[in-house]
């Protein structure tokens, strides 16, 4: 089937989808706003949303070239559509008269303080094109050997929505250009369609717009894969380390060896953001250590394998047992071999399990791994996501040492600091991202933007506390979240909750005890702790009670009410705690309780 | 045999082919609107491998006129 078939079988089907009345509520809403014509943008999104499986995407348009009331307004561009998604496509020269450059950069610079509006505005998904370069009839007729002023602005406008997106929280980008540069003008461009429909754009070109769109709003949602599974001969490497030996493997900076060395770069690279990487090879373990000890043209080392299974057992069985050592779903799983039958044998037993077969054609393995690595599209990834897998690494090093030890033994023997302060502006988008992912640890389950962070630890009479816990095997990075709203002569404990990640170290107790320090500090005599319970944060029923509050009286099942006076909480003895002094909160100190 | 010109309208427009015939136009048809019709130039060039001008494009106001213009160019449905 043609390009062109297949893009037009794909609207016909987005077309069929949207004429049915369908009774349930819709998986995304998407509002669309462009300065030229999306229509066909719109069927292709919708198409693609059905393709990858989405029961009722919605989309809805604003009105043509309506970008400023899109962000003055929102719901009311989107005639009350709420939309969970926004897309704003725009080209520099559809904002003003392009003949005046001058008055262009006002609207682009009217453009991008509109798009902060809105981002203040609308608590969803922000998805901003990249404007195109400006291709406006006039460019070059007077003028052409250096970049004219439209030129140069949009050289500016690239760069100011980069940082504009790269500063706003949940804010991502799409880029027609690179559209462009992959299939070339000649095919993406139509000035016929510019000047019959104002669509500037082919249908190829719009096609594959619309792919970067459905990218970002499939990654808002979807589990993402956390674990990569690769076989190693002929998928790591070129030939048969049993056979080959190390000296024979392909693997080096020249053919046939450099498409396997650029596979274990991309390998690499999603290590670092915190994938989880394991073998699973039918081989002689000790070949393939001496493979990855030995050989020089390695990229991954033996410390980014966080599993390996290699024996001649059959894959499917290594995949489970690989999922229950990383405690993951099989779901959250890809599988990685150049074989066909091992990709059968994984795909029949174990269907939850993303399968790639690698191409024979070697020049094909990085572009072919490429496309594939949709499934570990994630929007924003924090500094936490890039340690991931040294964390899980600690973890299990902490584990063989408490099965050698009693518990005191062990809490003693991790040497744990609790590091506490006041969120610096770089800890919001992790301390959103625990705000809203944390179920069990969570005393009130209240969910906050990343804008309502900021404001509040803006807010004088709301503290915000953040603590980051390591121990002698590493970091467990920022993982608890205290906040405190003063209320007359009360501190009440809005949200406080903690990652699982520290559970059992006492961590919550240093972290509800510096906020009653602080409290007390303020000259406030009590404090307040709430706990609304959920079918999943039964494990801090019992948190204020422990720590010495009363039940009060007004309490109800569903909304239950501690009150305590300001007088110190006890510390453990196996924590270090650094703070900053209660009084002050900006002096440094540290204090190790007896 | 069905007239791919036809099918092909029918497809675009989103109606049973049988509801069409060469005097079909946007004043029969309720689904040929604007983007019905830029939908239409798309799928004709891709459909036949032909380039139609903006001028035939703006022209194409029944089935019929669309066959007339593609038969200029050779393409015979």
């Amino acid at each position: 089937m043609s390009e062109a078939s297949r893009n037009r079988l794909l609207s016909r089907r987005w077309r069929a989808h949207a004429k049915q009345a369908v009774n349930v509520a819709p998986d995304v809403t998407i509002g669309m706003a462009g300065s030229f014509t999306l229509d066909s943008l719109m069927e292709y999104v919708g198409g693609q949303l059905l393709d990858a499986g989405m029961g009722n995407p919605k989309l809805v348009a604003a009105d043509y070239n309506q970008l400023m009331t899109v962000c003055q307004d929102p719901e009311g561009a989107f005639r009350g559509a709420q939309p969970n998604v926004i897309v704003i496509l725009w080209r520099l020269e559809d904002l003003a008269d392009a003949t005046k450059p001058q008055l262009v950069q006002a609207a682009l610079e009217m453009l991008l303080a509109g798009v902060r509006t809105l981002r203040a505005r609308f608590a969803g998904t922000i998805v901003l094109g990249l404007p195109p370069r400006p291709r406006s009839p006039f460019e070059g007729v007077a003028q052409f050997s250096r970049p004219s002023l439209l030129q140069s602005l949009w050289y500016q406008a690239l760069s100011a929505v980069a940082v504009l997106a790269s500063e706003l929280a949940d804010t991502h980008t799409v880029d027609i250009e690179a559209e462009l540069a992959r299939i070339g003008n000649f095919a993406g461009l139509d000035s016929r369609k510019d000047y019959l429909y104002r669509q500037p754009y082919s249908e190829a070109l719009l096609f594959g717009l619309a792919e970067q769109i459905v990218r970002i709003c499939l990654a808002r949602t979807a589990a993402a894969r956390k674990c990569i599974v690769v076989d190693c001969d002929n998928t790591l490497w070129g030939g048969i380390i049993g056979e080959d030996g190390v000296g024979g493997i392909e693997l080096s900076d020249d053919y046939p060896g450099r498409p396997f060395r650029d596979f274990q770069r991309q390998l690499k690279a999603l290590r670092d953001t915190g994938i989880f990487l394991a073998l699973c090879s039918k081989n002689n373990p000790a070949d393939v250590e001496e493979v990855f000890a030995s050989h020089s043209a390695m990229v991954l080392s033996w410390d980014d394998v966080s599993v390996a299974k290699i024996n001649w057992q059959p894959k499917s069985d290594n995949i489970r047992e690989i999922a229950a050592e990383l405690n993951i779903g099989l779901d959250a799983i890809v599988f990685i071999d150049d074989n066909a039958f091992e990709i059968e044998e994984v795909r029949t037993h174990l269907p939850e399990v993303l399968c790639l077969q690698l191409p024979e054609e070697l020049a094909d393995i990085p572009a072919s791994f490429q496309s594939f690595c949709r499934a570990f599209d994630r929007l924003d990834l924090t500094e936490d996501d890039h340690r991931r897998v040294d964390m899980q690494r600690a973890e299990v090093q902490r584990k063989d040492l408490h099965q050698k030890l009693t518990d005191g033994e062990f809490l003693q023997s991790l040497d744990l600091v609790v590091d506490i302060r006041e969120p610096a502006a770089a800890d919001y988008a992790r301390i959103t991202q625990l705000i809203n992912k944390t179920n069990q640890f969570n005393v009130t389950t209240r969910r906050y933007g990343l804008e309502d962070v900021a404001g509040m630890v803006q807010d004088r009479r709301t503290h915000v506390y953040c603590a980051s816990v390591s121990d002698r095997f590493g970091d467990y990075g920022l993982v608890g979240v205290a906040i405190v709203r003063d209320d007359g002569n009360a501190a009440v404990f809005d949200t406080f909750l903690m990652s699982c990640r520290v559970l059992g170290r006492g961590v919550e107790t240093a972290l509800l005890a510096y906020g009653v320090e602080c409290a007390a500090s303020r000259g406030v005599h009590f404090v307040v702790g709430q706990y609304l319970p959920t079918r999943k944060n039964g494990m801090v029923e019992h948190l204020f009670t422990r720590h010495g509050f009363d039940k009060d009286e007004a309490s109800s099942d569903q909304n239950q009410i501690f009150v305590r006076e300001t007088y110190p909480i006890q510390i453990p003895p196996y924590l270090t705690v650094r703070r900053p002094l209660a009084a002050t909160a900006s002096a440094e100190t540290s204090e190790t309780a007896a | 045999m069905t007239d791919r010109l036809i099918a092909l309208f029918a497809e675009e427009l989103d109606v049973d082919a049988s509801t069409l015939s060469d005097s079909s136009s946007p004043d029969t048809v309720e689904t040929w609107d604007s983007l019905a019709a830029m939908r239409l130039v798309a799928a004709l060039e891709s459909e036949f491998s032909v380039r139609l001008t903006t001028r035939e494009a703006m022209k194409m106001r029944t089935i019929g006129i669309a066959r007339a213009v593609l038969a200029e160019k050779n393409v015979k449905v």
